[in-house]
C-alpha cells in the first residue's frame, strides 16, 4: 500500500502546527524560517480550492508570527471563497492559538455543527474556546441523529463542565472574556502557550465544596514569570467583574524552572 | 512554638529541592496551598471589617475566599482589590491542592509544585505590601464570625 503523498499546504501547516504545539515567543516575521515558509505557502497556486488552502496556510504562518491584521486578513479572503466547517476551524484555532476566545466561540459554532460533519474532529476546539453550551447542544443532535462517533468522555465533561458554570450563573460569554484577558496578557509578552495535554481545563472534584473548573494554560517561561502573568491577569479578572466567578478558575503554568 | 506561612512555604520548598517522587511533589504543593491559606486568613484579619459572610453553608476555606471576594470595606480602600486578589489566587491554589491530594491517577510534575510556590511567595508579597500584616489582631476583622463547618 503506498501512503498518500502530503500537499505542499499539509506540509508546510504540519511545520507550524509544530510551532504551535512547542509555544514560545513569536517568530520574527523577516527570519529566514517564516520568509522560506512565505514563499512556499505562496507557491500554492491553481483553482479556487488552491487558493483556499494558500489563505488558511498564509493566515496560519502570521499567526505565529503575532501578526494579526495578516492573519485576520488572509482567513478573511479563505472565508469569502469557502464557506464549509474547514475555514471557520482553522480560523477558530488560529484565535485560540492568538487569545481570541470570544471570537473563537462564534467560529466554533460555524464550523461544529454536526450536520457539516466535522465535529468528531474538531470538538476539542469547544472546550478549548469553552463554548460549552453549543457543544452541549452539537453533541446531543449528533447523537439523535447517530451522525458521529464522539468520545463518551467529551460527552460526559461537557455535560458536567455546563452544570457547573450554570449552577454559578456563569456563561460562555463570561468565560470568554475571561480568556480574552489571558489572551491579552499572552499578547502583550509576544508569547504563545504550548498546545495543551491532554486538555486544557480541569473537572476539580473537591469533597468539602462545590466542583468547580480550572483552566490552566502552559506556557514555556519560568514559573516565577508564570506567576507574575497570573497576577497580572487576576488583577483584570477582579476588575472586570462585580460578582466573580467561583466556579472557575485560571492561571499560567511555567514550563520552565 | 508556634509557625508562620514562610515556614511552610520553606517546607515546600525543600521537599522538591532535590530528586523526589510524585508523592513528595503533592506534598509540597499541600503545603504551599495551607501557607496560602493562612496568608489570605490573616489578611482578612487585618481588614477593618470582615467580608460578607456566604449565603448559603460552604467549607471552613470558602467561605473565607467568599468574604474576601465581598469586602465590606469602601472601594477606595486599597485593600478593596488586594481583598478580591486574594480570594482568586488562594481559590485557585486551592483547586491544585484538592486535585493533588485526591486525584491519584493524574500526574504532578515538580513544576506544578514550584509554581504553586512562586505563586504563593507572591500572594505573600501582595498581602504584605498592602499592610496586610500591621493591623493589630486585637482590633481588627475576625474571621471567628465564620460558621462551624
Amino acid at each position: 500500500m503506498s501512503t498518500q503523498p502530503k500537499t505542499l499546504c499539509s506540509q508546510i501547516l504540519s511545520q507550524v502546527n509544530a510551532r504551535v504545539k512547542a509555544g514560545g515567543p513569536y517568530l520574527d516575521s523577516t527570519s529566514f524560517e517564516v520568509r522560506r515558509l512565505i514563499c512556499e505557502a505562496q507557491k500554492i497556486t491553481g483553482d479556487a480550492y488552491q487558493a483556499i488552502e494558500r489563505f488558511i496556510t498564509l493566515g496560519a504562518i502570521h499567526q505565529i508570527c503575532g501578526n494579526e491584521a495578516e492573519m485576520r486578513h488572509n482567513f478573511s479572503y479563505a472565508a469569502k471563497l469557502d464557506r464549509s466547517p474547514r475555514t471557520a476551524a482553522a480560523y477558530c484555532g488560529a484565535l485560540i492559538n492568538m487569545g481570541y476566545i470570544s471570537e473563537a466561540q462564534k467560529e466554533f459554532v460555524k464550523a461544529a455543527r454536526p450536520e457539516l460533519g466535522w465535529l468528531t474532529c474538531i470538538d476539542s476546539l469547544g472546550f478549548l474556546s469553552m463554548a460549552m453550551t453549543p457543544l452541549n447542544e452539537f453533541y446531543a443532535d449528533a447523537q439523535s441523529l447517530k451522525i458521529a462517533d464522539l468520545s463518551a468522555k467529551h460527552i460526559e465533561d461537557a455535560k458536567r463542565i455546563q452544570k457547573i458554570l450554570q449552577e454559578d450563573d456563569v456563561t460562555d460569554q463570561i468565560v470568554g472574556q475571561m480568556l480574552d484577558d489571558a489572551g491579552e496578557i499572552l499578547r502583550a509578552r509576544h508569547l504563545m502557550r504550548c498546545a495543551p495535554c491532554p486538555s486544557g481545563y480541569q473537572i476539580c472534584e473537591d469533597p468539602y465544596d462545590d466542583d468547580s473548573i480550572s483552566i490552566r494554560w502552559l506556557v514555556p517561561v519560568a514559573t516565577d514569570t508564570a506567576s507574575e502573568m497570573t497576577f497580572e491577569y487576576v488583577d483584570r479578572f477582579v476588575r472586570r467583574f462585580d460578582k466573580m466567578p467561583r466556579c472557575i478558575g485560571f492561571s499560567f503554568l511555567g514550563t520552565l524552572c | 512554638m508556634s509557625i508562620t506561612p514562610r515556614n511552610l512555604l520553606d517546607l515546600s520548598q525543600s521537599l522538591i529541592g532535590t530528586a523526589v517522587d510524585e508523592a513528595t511533589v503533592r506534598c509540597s504543593i499541600g503545603r504551599s496551598y495551607y501557607a496560602a491559606f493562612h496568608l489570605a486568613k490573616d489578611f482578612h484579619r487585618s481588614l477593618s471589617q470582615p467580608g460578607a459572610l456566604p449565603d448559603r453553608s460552604v467549607g471552613v476555606h470558602e467561605t473565607l475566599y467568599q468574604q474576601l471576594e465581598n469586602p465590606t470595606i469602601s472601594q477606595t480602600d486599597p485593600k478593596y482589590f488586594v481583598s478580591k486578589k486574594v480570594a482568586a489566587i488562594a481559590r485557585d491554589l486551592k483547586r491544585v491542592r484538592a486535585a493533588a491530594d485526591y486525584e491519584l491517577k493524574q500526574t504532578f510534575s515538580k513544576k506544578v509544585a514550584q509554581q504553586a510556590i512562586d505563586d504563593t511567595l507572591r500572594l505573600k508579597a501582595l498581602v504584605e505590601s498592602r499592610g496586610g500584616q500591621s493591623v493589630n489582631a486585637s482590633t481588627s476583622a475576625s474571621t471567628q464570625r465564620t460558621p462551624p463547618q
